[in-house]
């Protein structure tokens, strides 16, 4: 090794994913560096200023659960929370966090420092170090040379990345920000198969010259669910977000200008996410629209600057100003910064395993939007993942693989592997199978075995849940035994809540529990909750748990090494193709892949039965 | 390491003694190893797949067995998806032994039972529905039974549940546009619409559900049993139905003692007539033994004849197969008046008299539908039914409970789960006890 220097594990990229990464790492144990072209943007939002929402704020929980960083840091830096869903079911609630965006680098930046065993180095890593096919450590730009156990990539959205406004277009990762190159091309010219993916952003607008009293003002909740097991004793000041709609003369000039943009003109190639849309897009695709929602967010409590969500455009800039000005409160707005589209290269991820190591190249993991992912929560989620497993490889013990029936991280990466994203993979909780068990309420409690193995969270944590647990256990006992007396008949408590119209809340209200029971309740408000649930959906979450077990059986098959999947001629052409490429470790792993048919499963299943 | 390379080989006509004979081989090797046992090899170059030809095939000493027509198939076109032959012998148990010896002499094995179909669903070439088929195909008896494996084989069925499955998917994705992108501005749910569009699948697959009867008749046919006191005459009407003498008719009273069946075609349905012993409670011994298995096989049947004594006093007491039973009086031949019971069937086994009209009500109690149309996808199996009985469940208890509240989450709930049930009458969550269970009832040679 010609480096100066060595370490278990190096991180290549300092955004959500390569923070979290890091931060696992160094944690259990590693000595661990984080490069990044600029320090000062650590775990930067480059797009919204919120953390969590529909299915993600579920990721945020788990990473929690896990030991990860960032649902503590989001409840420090939130300056508004709010739970999503409220008018469903408790199972598909969802909490959101508006953040300001610079204390939550700051406080990033705070956690790292004080990590023992981390260091934080400026850099560009441009090169890789390998030797006979495994990872060795990584060349910055500087021609310095690093030597590591493993290396981690985190590359986001800089990989070759391009920013497009209007007809106009530069290499960069971000605006402002100089693109990454030179890692991607390494890996393809190792063999690695990459894809390009758009993505885009709005503009920011500055608030000084919005006129918020024509807008529907909206607060937070004011008493909040938090992100972590631990929050801060005090919140930041709360502030509000905004809404307001486009009409159809900010979409004629919208329409007007489709020539001089560039995913209508042919510019950009790559692919962007159908569920985000730009602007542009939702007015040539939604045309019977006459309005669409435009949701103003506060970038932080120190800058004037909203976040138009609903608006990301990558058209011209001169087009841009004019037809947010069309919309009612934006009449005056000055744009601090435009919107922009920005293409980057991403590698499929059928080339890498659940652990998230690379297949090709022992000790090298990829994590974040590299692997086809948006979203802040989806790139944390994978980044503390690959820096669990990094520790564990190093540290000789076996990965940990989240089951889909176990954690919404299971089913990001198992979706990652099985069905290669062909859009930025975006998590929803329709994704999930067994959606009414992996709740956001119960992260702790589905986690705290696996989390235990880990190591990361703190025994404080741990010791939380366990209680948790414990008082929920005993509140269920109670219930049970508890006879509420109805006109003519006394029922137990917990029979009583199964009724669609009665809530623990009412029954309380009606003063029919006992009084110490009321006051356990009220001290356990979490684990109320979570009881209450449990009591009213007990039907379903029965009928999900056996179904979560005959989905074991066949996740619980393995698929030996010795299957040759070109030499079983019966196997679809395209099911051969993919199985030979993705290698499913399990029966229920192949019955996911795209492409592999019932009949192609049935006869992997002979094939194991009749043995080799 | 893959059997399923393996050339299999087996005889796909009847064993025994006939007019023709079918070998069939299917494999990588079945066309190399057919044209072995012949003495013109060159002819399975020279003509076309799916061609029939003459050829001789050939003992292993060279000498020639017989002159047989030879066809053979090209993977992916045949019915197991691979290479295939199918050999035309005379149907002489000797060269249809040797044949298949010769065949394994050139390295073909024996084809397990159900090999043939289970080779042609790994295959892709069928699914799961449609294997099942062919084995009612293989097993049916009578028109009915035949039509309605014609029906499943076609995919029908398949074709009706992915359907069904398609509307519920439709549903669901509204469901999940209200819970995904709840943050968004979106169209209010239409309940009123949700929950038709939910009632009319539960209509579908109730209609569904009450057409299995007609399919399992159609597969399994009916029984049905004849019943009454000792020596009413219930033997001479079994024979007279059967048109053969099969069961001991003798004037002494209990000279039937076990169950005697026998097999008849009526409407194209397959009935077992099954002729029991006269109940007299006053019976002891074995005699009160056969009392009892005359009951129970009263009990289970579809349809009870009880047959009484137009000669004999009126009877009075009436017994539970009775009371479901229709009832006929027999040997009114004997008496001269016509006053005999009025309400009940008159007949006479003896003499022929009123065995058309019991056929027709005996048809009539079953239920039968002659005309229904099996291409719209009826279910035959108790496994598809089942399946379809759970997934009316969980829907019924779906509308409930939107009746009280809609619960976006929880009907999303309901309706994957009624999919996925449904989704095993395809095999699309096939498991081990699934396919065992189905490939168990093949027999060799289909």
């Amino acid at each position: 090794m010609s480096g100066s220097s060595t370490y278990d594990l190096i991180v290549v990229g300092g955004g959500h994913a390569g923070c979290e990464a890091a931060g696992a790492g160094a944690r259990l144990g590693l000595h661990t560096l984080l490069i990044s072209q600029d320090l000062a943007q650590l775990a930067r939002m480059s797009c919204n200023p919120a953390i969590g929402g529909l299915a993600k704020g579920h990721l945020v929980r788990e990473i929690d659960a896990l030991g990860g960083i960032m649902g503590v840091m989001t409840d420090k830096a939130a300056i508004q929370s709010r739970m999503l869903n409220r008018s469903k079911g408790a199972a598909v609630w969802s909490p959101r966090a508006q953040c300001d965006r610079y204390l939550y680098t700051d406080y990033m930046i705070e956690v790292l420092r004080s990590i023992p065993g981390l260091n934080l180095e400026a850099g560009e890593v441009i090169d890789l170090l390998i030797s006979e096919s495994t990872v060795t450590g990584v060349k910055l730009r500087s021609g310095e040379k690093i030597g590591a156990k493993c290396v981690i990539l985190c590359g986001g959205t800089f990989w070759n990345g391009v920013i497009h406004i209007g007809e106009w277009s530069t290499a960069a990762g971000r605006i402002s920000e100089p693109p990454a190159l030179g890692l991607s091309d390494r890996l393809s010219e190792l063999g690695l198969r990459r894809l390009r993916f758009k993505t885009g952003t709005p503009p920011r607008l500055d608030g000084k010259t919005i006129d918020f009293s024509r807008m529907d003002r909206q607060d937070g909740d004011a008493d909040p669910v938090y992100f972590s097991g631990s929050p801060p004793a005090q919140r930041l000041p709360q502030q509000p977000c905004f809404l307001t709609y486009s009409n159809s003369q900010t979409h004629d000039i919208l329409r007007s200008a489709l020539d001089r943009s560039p995913l209508y003109t042919g510019r950009i190639k790559g692919t962007g996410p159908r569920y985000c849309p730009s602007i542009e897009d939702k007015i040539v695709r939604f045309a019977q629209r006459d309005r669409h929602q435009l949701f103003l967010e506060p970038e932080g409590l120190t800058t004037d600057e909203y976040y138009p969500n609903g608006f990301s455009t990558s058209l011209p800039e001169d087009v841009q100003i004019k037809a947010l000005r069309t919309v009612t409160g934006l009449e005056d707005v000055v744009m601090n910064r435009p919107g922009y589209a920005v293409e980057y290269d991403v590698f499929a991820t059928d080339q890498i395993y659940l652990s998230l190591e690379c297949r090709l190249i022992k000790n090298l993991y990829l994590a974040g939007q590299i692997n086809g992912t948006s979203g802040y929560e989806e790139a944390a989620s994978q980044g503390l993942m690959a820096g669990i497993n990094a520790a564990r490889s190093i540290q000789g013990k076996e990965p940990i693989v989240l089951g889909r029936d176990q954690a919404y991280i299971g089913v990001l990466i198992d979706d990652l592997i099985t069905k290669v994203p062909e859009e930025p993979y975006r998590m929803f909780t329709s994704r999930s199978e067994f959606r009414l068990l992996l709740r956001q309420d119960n992260a702790g409690e589905r986690l705290l075995n696996v989390s235990k193995e880990i190591g990361l969270a703190s025994p404080e944590a741990i010791r939380r849940v366990e209680a948790s647990i414990a008082i929920k256990l005993g509140l269920l006992a109670r219930l049970q035994k508890t006879k509420v007396r109805l006109e003519d008949e006394s029922v137990p408590a917990s029979i009583f809540l199964r009724r669609p119209e009665v809530t623990l809340n009412g029954m309380i209200g009606d003063g029919i529990l006992p009084e110490d029971l009321v006051a356990l309740l009220a001290v356990n408000r979490e684990t109320s909750f979570q009881v209450e649930i449990e009591v009213k959906y007990d039907g379903y979450l029965s009928r999900e748990r056996l179904q979560a077990e005959s989905f074991r059986r066949l996740e619980d098959t393995r698929i030996p090494d010795w299957i040759n999947y070109g030499a079983i001629k019966a196997l679809s052409a395209e099911a051969k193709l993919v199985l030979t490429r993705t290698r499913p470790a399990t029966l229920g792993q192949a019955k996911r892949l795209s492409g592999v048919r019932s009949s192609d499963l049935a006869l992997i299943l002979v094939m194991l039965k009749r043995g080799k | 390491m893959n059997r399923n390379e393996d050339t299999i080989v087996a005889l796909a006509t009847p064993q025994g003694r006939g007019a023709l004979a079918i070998i069939r081989l299917s494999g990588d090797d079945a066309i190399a190893i057919a044209a072995r046992l012949t003495d013109a090899p060159e002819q399975f170059k020279a003509k076309k797949p799916r061609q029939i030809f003459l050829t001789n095939l050939i003992d292993h000493d060279g000498a020639i067995l017989d002159r047989v027509q030879c066809i053979y198939y090209l993977q992916p076109h045949s019915y197991t998806g691979e290479n295939a032959v199918e050999i035309f012998l005379h149907g002489s148990p000797f060269i249809v032994d040797q044949a298949i010896r010769n065949s394994l002499r050139c390295g073909a094995r024996i084809a397990e039972p159900g090999e043939y179909t289970l080779r042609a669903f790994l295959n892709g070439k069928l699914d799961l529905a449609q294997a099942e088929a062919v084995a009612d195909l293989i097993a049916a008896s009578s028109q009915a039974a035949h039509r309605a494996a014609i029906a499943v084989h076609e995919g029908a069925l398949s074709r009706r549940v992915s359907a069904i499955r398609k509307q519920m998917v439709e549903i669901r994705s509204l469901l999940e546009l209200q819970i995904d992108f709840s943050d968004q501005e979106l169209p209010v749910i239409d309940e009123e619409a949700v929950k038709r569009k939910i009632d009319s699948i539960i209509q579908e697959l109730q209609a569904m559900e009450s057409a299995y009867r007609q399919g399992r008749l159609a597969r399994d046919g009916a029984s049905v049993v004849i019943s009454g006191k000792p020596n009413v005459g219930k033997s001479t009407l079994f024979n007279a139905l059967l048109k053969e003498d099969r069961a001991i008719v003798h004037e002494r009273p209990g000279t039937t003692r076990d169950t005697v069946e026998g097999f008849v075609e009526w409407e194209g349905l397959s009935i077992r007539l099954i002729d029991t012993a006269g109940q007299d409670d006053d019976y002891d011994g074995p005699d009160q033994l056969a009392v009892a298995r005359a009951r129970t096989v009263a009990a289970v049947a579809d349809v009870v004849i009880w047959v009484e004594d137009a000669t004999a006093p009126k009877e009075t007491q009436n017994t539970p197969a009775k009371e479901r039973a229709i009832i006929v009086v027999n040997k009114t031949d004997l008496i001269d008046n016509k006053e005999i019971r009025n309400n009940y069937l008159s007949i006479s086994a003896q003499k022929g008299f009123g065995l058309p009209e019991l056929q027709k009500q005996v048809i009539e109690r079953l239920g039968y539908e002659k005309d229904i149309l099996f291409e719209d996808g009826i279910i035959t199996r108790q496994r598809h039914v089942q399946a379809v009985t759970r997934a009316i469940d969980i829907l019924e208890g779906a509308i409930e409970r939107i009746g009280i509240k809609m619960r976006e989450e929880l009907l999303a709930a309901d309706l994957k789960a009624a999919s996925d049930v449904l989704g095993e009458i395809m095999g699309d969550v096939s498991t081990d006890e699934i396919l065992d269970h189905i490939f168990s009832e093949f027999c060799i040679g289909k």
